[in-house]
């Protein structure tokens, strides 16, 4: 990506942010049902002495994956649904702009709402804060990744009549790469395994990070312009 | 005159359905035109892929000079679009609007104040873009279509929605655009044809007459 891509990129995501906190009932209700996710978990869980690794970690990410439909359907969608996506195609940028100022505002928003769900797992699941660094650092690049390949495939979806309900639908079978390498390392983080224990997962989801910006490179354009 | 955009065959297919057939068409600096049709006819197909908000199926389309297809990103800084949509984010500002789309442009601070001003929508500078009617949201579109002082404006249904005295403000604000070429559709020719000074009948996407006025 060249330094005006980004810098595009960039301005096309302030943009987005200033208008998702000018309007902050859908974030807010995203960062309440990830609250509330995570009280209902430990609810559940308030008989049981120690719980299995597995089950927190899945259960954090299962929160992060539905917080990540409810974000990135919107992104593309909303466009569309007002019309200025003609404005965002009159843009004298290169079309692949478009999509990295998507996928940058996805990223920060799911990090807030990441940082939200940490936030309630060390209240509510008593986790441990010494594990705290490397479960950010795992759930930050499963959030890249579910930005990135979000932001493409609201993008694919955009023209299509139940573009929201598609997207939830078809969103998990191409979550399986991210969900699974992700469950697995947020499962050794909690069990307290070492740093090195994480390097296969990580070079999973970087894999992926990869494999979905070389797709959105080739493939957007041909997306974006009708 | 200097030509300013020039379609040389252009077809555009959906599937089956042709909706343009071979357009060939130019149009110089300063030109004002009209592209009239019945619903269907091809006019805001033509109108989005000199925008190059469309990739024409087949056929050559050249912009200041350059070929629009291989210089999109280039040749989209000479032109300037408003849509039947407003493009303008209702959660914004007009002048927040003016500024994301200008940083695009590189517009300089001046340059917000000259195209609010030819629009005459200083006092809504700094209404969000939700709160305006139907009219001034256009006013203010038109200002951020100028934004970059484009060579080439073009402007899709741009009469549609609007009362006849918005209207001819409108096609007033149109006629001092002295050194543009504006290229505007419309299925209503009475006030459109009152700022241009040619009008172009499309039928079936071909093009099926010229008129000079």
């Amino acid at each position: 990506m060249s330094d005006n891509t980004l810098s595009y990129a960039l301005k096309l995501a302030r943009k987005d942010l200033i208008v998702e906190l000018r309007r902050p009932h859908e974030l807010l209700s995203i960062i309440a049902f990830t609250l509330s996710s995570i009280i209902v978990s430990s609810f559940s869980w308030r008989t049981i002495l120690i719980v299995d690794p597995l089950i927190v970690s899945a259960a954090m990410w299962i929160v992060i994956f539905f917080a990540s439909i409810l974000v990135l359907t919107t992104s593309f969608a909303r466009e569309i649904d007002r019309g200025t996506i003609d404005g965002l195609r009159s843009l004298p940028c290169p079309p692949f702009a478009v999509l990295a100022g998507k996928m940058i505002y996805g990223v920060v928003t799911l990090i807030l709402v990441l940082l939200s769900l940490i936030f309630a797992s060390l209240l509510f699941l008593n986790l441990n804060t010494g594990l705290i660094p490397s479960l950010i650092l795992i759930f930050t690049i499963g959030a890249i990744d579910f930005a990135l390949m979000g932001s493409m495939m609201s993008a694919v979806l955009m023209y299509s009549e139940g573009k929201n309900l598609l997207l939830a639908f078809l969103f998990f079978p191409v979550s399986i790469p991210i969900l699974l390498p992700g469950i697995q390392a947020g499962a050794k983080i909690l069990s307290g395994e070492p740093f090195m224990a994480l390097i296969p997962e990580l070079r999973l989801l970087f894999a992926f990070m990869l494999a979905v910006i070389a797709a959105s490179m080739t493939l957007f354009q041909e997306v974006f312009l009708e | 005159m200097n030509e300013t955009v020039r379609l040389v065959d252009i077809k555009k297919n959906f599937g089956h359905i042709k909706a343009l057939r071979g357009v060939t068409l130019s149009f110089t600096d300063g030109q004002k035109t009209s592209l009239l049709g019945p619903n269907g006819a091809g006019k805001s197909t033509l109108l989005r892929i000199i925008a190059t908000q469309m990739v024409p199926s087949s056929g050559k389309l050249v912009i200041m000079g350059k070929d629009a297809n291989q210089n999109s990103v280039t040749v989209k800084r000479d032109i300037g679009v408003v849509g039947h949509r407003s493009f303008l984010y209702d959660e914004l500002t007009v002048l927040e609007n003016l500024k994301f789309y200008g940083d695009f442009v590189d517009a300089h601070e001046s340059e917000y104040d000259r195209v609010i001003r030819v629009t005459d929508i200083e006092r809504w500078k700094d209404t969000k873009a939700g709160h305006l009617s139907y009219g001034l949201r256009k006013r203010a579109d038109i200002s951020r279509a100028l934004l970059g002082n484009p060579s080439i404006l073009l402007l899709d249904e741009f009469f549609a929605g609007l009362d006849q005295e918005t209207s001819s403000t409108l096609a007033d604000y149109m006629k001092e655009l002295k050194s543009q070429t504006i290229i505007t559709t419309s299925h209503t020719p009475d006030l459109i044809n009152g700022f241009c000074d040619r009008s172009v009948y499309i039928r079936g996407g071909l093009i099926e007459k010229e008129v000079k006025l």
